[in-house]
């Protein structure tokens, strides 16, 4: 690792005075209905440390009963990842433990090295390294109702990581190479979704609703520290473009039954939102 | 920034000031931004943790009287509590990264946001890096070496001692002489405090 720490940034543009109206509106009314749940469990467990108080603090899904639960994600039991049974469900239970949730439903499996799998419970998408971590699973988290997509897919998972062999790289093995890789949701109509990066493009593989990608580069490969994000593109079966995760940022979406934001786009005016896309 | 300024603002804020509470919202916004960045790993988390910052700071205004020449260190205790508890721990943190298509699009040209998402990047690899430090040399390493708050405001705002708050400094310099770039000041790109 060789990276300074990020220069300080400002707030981007139009955020600063909605924080200050919301803030405003708060105190002004001494009440906090704008707030939205994660901030007003984080404030409640906060008191309590403020206050030297020991607690028994809530478990990770106290603070969603307002949410509207979405129906749960289909069992994995029916579809074959080229692995046995008790792999998958091994996968499960380790992978949900990582992320530190009850249970999740395998949707994904990438056998190739690092093997990893996409996971998903109502309210969280877990990506999931396998042989990686204390516990053999190490896992990153998306939470939101996974139950709708803005738009005809969801990057849940993007990330780049270096070659065991790129200058200040700390992996404890030799010649593995360095990848971008993204993984994420799918709507019925997505057919074809692509990863690219740096002049490459890759098929992804989609299946049961979601889709993984990885384009690899040699063992010396460090991601440019300035470079481009690698990009996400969806495609239906007669070709058409459906989405671009270059653009997607440019269109809010919400949920048409609670009208609830999918996405967490709050710049934009809710009245120009587009209706979600139900995922299964 | 003066001494008299935060104080006379906090105790009017403290009095009910909306206004004056704005004001020190307005001075100390950014770098509350940039301290609760540095421990997500998320400019998008950032913004809903310096919200919540500045909510909690608000209810706690009669409870708190400032003590030193600025709000700005405590303001980085609470925001480090927010993180904290919001994810209950910075390990699990990382485990929780809202990933690049969960993100809250920035309505700025492309290369902002590539550059963003860069300094995200960088963020959790650096945040992967002190991982395995205990929480508070974790701590006290972004308040004081990240966040330049100074020792003495430190152990004012943690209700340690200044000797305290330098072993747990050290203990993490010492431990993090791999990466060196850690416990070395931020680059900094003008901030305003």
């Amino acid at each position: 690792m060789t990276s300074m720490l990020p220069p300080t940034r400002d707030l981007p543009p139009g955020r600063r005075p909605q924080i200050r109206a919301e803030l405003e509106r708060a105190v002004t009314r001494r009440r906090f209905s704008k707030l939205t749940v994660p901030i007003l469990a984080a404030t409640a467990a906060v008191l309590a440390v403020v206050a030297g108080v020991v607690v028994l603090r809530p478990g990770p899904t106290d603070p969603t009963p307002l949410v509207q639960i979405t129906s749960p994600a289909p069992a994995s039991a029916s579809v074959d990842f080229g692995v046995p049974p008790e792999t998958v469900a091994a996968i499960e239970e380790g992978c949900a433990k990582g992320g530190g949730v009850a249970k999740a439903t395998l949707r994904l499996l990438v056998l190739e090295e690092p093997q990893w799998a996409l996971l998903y419970t109502d309210r969280e998408g877990l990506n999931c390294r396998i042989g990686a971590g204390r516990d053999g699973y190490s896992v990153g988290m998306v939470k939101g109702d996974m139950g709708w997509l803005a738009g005809h897919f969801s990057v849940d998972e993007m990330s780049s990581t270096a070659g065991s062999d790129a200058p200040g790289a700390q992996h404890s093995e030799v010649g593995k190479r360095g990848f971008h890789q993204v993984g994420g949701r799918v709507s019925e109509r997505v057919a074809r979704v692509t990863l690219s990066a740096d002049n490459f493009v890759v098929d992804a593989k989609v299946v049961n609703g979601t889709y993984a990608a990885r384009i690899y580069y040699p063992s010396t490969w460090r991601f440019p520290e300035n470079g481009p994000s690698p990009v996400v593109r969806a495609y239906d079966a007669a070709g058409n473009l459906l989405g671009s995760s270059d653009t997607s940022w440019q269109t809010c979406y919400e949920n048409p039954r609670t009208g609830e934001l999918v996405g967490s786009v709050r710049q934009h005016p809710t009245d120009q939102c587009q209706p979600a896309l139900p995922w299964k | 920034m003066t001494t008299e300024d935060d104080r006379a603002l906090w105790s009017q804020a403290a009095g009910g000031s909306a206004h004056a509470f704005g004001v020190l919202f307005d001075r100390h916004a950014k770098a509350v931004y940039n301290h609760c960045f540095r421990l997500t790993a998320s400019w998008a988390e950032a913004e809903d943790h310096l919200q919540a910052t500045f909510l909690l700071a608000w209810r706690k205004r009669a409870d708190v009287r400032l003590e030193r020449e600025s709000a700005l260190p405590w303001l980085f205790t609470v925001a480090t509590n927010v993180v904290r508890n919001e994810q209950r721990s910075l390990t699990r943190r990382l485990k929780n990264l809202r990933r690049v298509g969960e993100e809250r699009p920035m309505p700025d040209h492309a290369d902002q946001v590539a550059e963003r998402l860069d300094d995200q990047q960088r963020m959790k690899e650096l945040l992967e890096a002190v991982e395995g430090l205990p929480r508070n040399e974790r701590e006290a390493l972004a308040l004081c070496v990240w966040s330049e708050v100074s020792y003495a405001d430190a152990a004012a705002v943690l209700g340690i001692t200044e000797g305290s708050v330098r072993a747990r400094v050290s203990k993490a310099k010492s431990k993090l002489q791999q990466h060196r770039e850690l416990v070395h000041t931020v680059a900094h790109s003008g901030e305003d405090r």
